[in-house]
């Protein structure tokens, strides 16, 4: 079974469709990018299956679950900026996550902030944007979770920010996990992908495994994407 | 989880509650003390000032009844709505918890509240018994003791309407955000469905205060009559509270359920 699956999932906000039809199967043990463009739906489809939105039509399932409390001890979220309480600092937010999540590994997380030397006791308001956001993964990284959901984790990060929480992701998952990466920074994700889904105007384009992609069309990922989405601009 | 959410709601919301019940705390004892400074000057710049500390204790009351409103209220929306709710609604909780965690820690923080303002009150009616040399625990004790003997239930209906005052306040403070959430213009219709809320609360409150002043059975004139049609009035009361407060609970919990807008 499917760890994460949509079938027919449709979104709208009055006439727009952020999401239109999307079916989809990301399998337990691949590391997936959501790859797509700004307004593509990436960040729609993550909030869908996190039950932050309600979907207009279709439905989608973790474990064979519509979202909630259960699927939500599956699921481990990092959302697209930070969204975590500005007046508690990194100790207060392990203490946290401690609580409401079985699968926290709290001395992972204490040993993550040690060696970036974040100060523990430092309040969220007072860290940099970087720092905020390397707490945020941190935290989410520290989870043993089913399912990871990455909403552009390399956004607005430097190259030595970016290049970290790429390291984090990978040496912290679970191989047994899917972890499904959101980003439109195709080149820096590339390396650590398994499988590639192409989402534009709220349809999934293309869903392959990327060893496959790269040896059909003899390009890399980053290439293949361009091109694609080239082709929708002009059409 | 109910518990672990309450532990979090009171740590979230202490650093904020706690601080403005010391400072209202500490403006009483200054007011108490400046009473009776005041029994002993003459100088009329220092009673001035004395007054002055005295008034800003009255003023004091109010604004922490109003802040206590305001930092509830702005916890519930930016702990659901703002970018908070990304963590909250990711947490492995029922819609349920997650409500009773609010609507408890709200309603212990509103009668800490009233607790320290009586409490306040009570210093200084010690204070100004000291002053004038009379009994006030005495009185304060006799008058209660007078009070439950004519008015019977009608004190317990009394404190069990506040109860339900503050509890149905608190879920159409809920619901009018959780309706207003679905919206682009979160805020702005959050704002328009408490006054559409309130409306109803009042025709609702109206269809049972007005027939009940017109039962031909009692007679305002009569004192036992008036109370009895008193404690009618109360009880009728709760009881529409209590179903309005249900509907609104409903109201929200399907809004969170099915309608979750975090776009």
């Amino acid at each position: 079974m499917p760890i994460l699956e949509c079938r027919m999932l449709t979104k709208r906000y009055g006439e727009l469709a952020a999401l239109d039809g999307v079916n989809l199967a990301v399998e337990a043990g691949h590391v997936v990018g959501l790859l797509g463009p700004n307004g593509s739906g990436k960040t729609t489809l993550i909030k869908l299956a996190n039950g932050l939105l309600s979907p207009t039509s279709g439905e989608v399932l973790i474990g064979g679950k519509l979202p909630g409390p259960e699927t939500k001890r599956l699921v481990s979220y990092l959302p697209d900026r930070c969204c975590l309480p500005d007046w508690m600092n990194s100790e207060q937010l392990i203490d946290f996550y401690s609580d409401f999540y079985e699968d926290f590994d709290a001395a992972r997380a204490g040993e993550m902030l040690s060696h970036l030397k974040i100060d523990a006791k430092m309040r969220v308001r007072a860290m940099s944007k970087g720092t905020r956001e390397k707490v945020q993964l941190i935290l989410v990284m520290s989870r043993r979770a089913k399912l990871y959901l990455l909403d552009e984790p390399i956004g607005g990060v430097d190259p030595a920010t970016r290049d970290y929480i790429l390291e984090t992701i990978i040496r912290n998952y679970d191989p047994e996990a899917a972890v499904v990466i959101s980003t439109h920074l195709i080149a820096d994700v590339e390396p650590i992908l398994d499988e590639a889904v192409f989402i534009n105007n709220g349809r999934v384009v293309l869903q392959k495994s990327v060893d496959e992609l790269r040896a059909e069309s003899g390009k890399s990922v980053d290439e293949t994407f361009r091109e694609v989405f080239r082709c929708w601009e002009n059409s | 989880m109910l518990g672990k959410l309450l532990k979090h709601e009171f740590r979230a919301t202490a650093r904020m509650m706690l601080p403005m019940l010391a400072v209202l705390f500490g403006l009483n004892l200054l007011a108490d003390a400046s009473m009776l400074l005041a029994e002993h000057t003459r100088e009329g710049f220092l009673a001035f000032l004395l007054a002055l500390i005295v008034g800003l204790f009255f003023v004091g009351v109010i604004v922490a009844v109003v802040m206590t409103l305001v930092v509830l209220t702005l916890r519930f929306y930016r702990n659901f709505f703002g970018d908070e709710g990304y963590v909250t609604f990711t947490l492995p909780a029922t819609v349920h918890e997650q409500l009773w965690a609010k609507l408890l820690a709200a309603l212990v923080w509103f009668f800490a509240t009233m607790l320290e303002i009586a409490l306040c009150f009570g210093l200084m009616g010690l204070t100004l018994s000291l002053m004038q040399g009379f009994d006030f625990s005495g009185i304060v004790w006799d008058n209660l003791r007078e009070a439950l003997r004519q008015f019977g239930t009608l004190g317990l209906d009394s404190l069990f309407a506040m109860l339900i005052g503050t509890l149905v306040m608190l879920l159409q403070l809920y619901a009018a955000m959780s309706l207003g959430q679905m919206f682009s213009k979160k805020v702005l219709m959050s704002v328009v469905f408490f006054f559409a809320l309130n409306l109803v609360a009042s025709i609702l409150g109206s269809a049972v205060t007005v027939p009940a002043l017109f039962h031909p059975v009692v007679s305002p004139q009569s004192y036992p009559d008036a109370v009895r049609l008193f404690s009618h009035l109360i009880r009728s009361n709760n009881f529409t509270q209590l179903v309005f407060g249900v509907a609104l609970y409903f109201c929200s919990v399907l809004c969170l359920k099915k309608r979750l807008n975090l776009a």
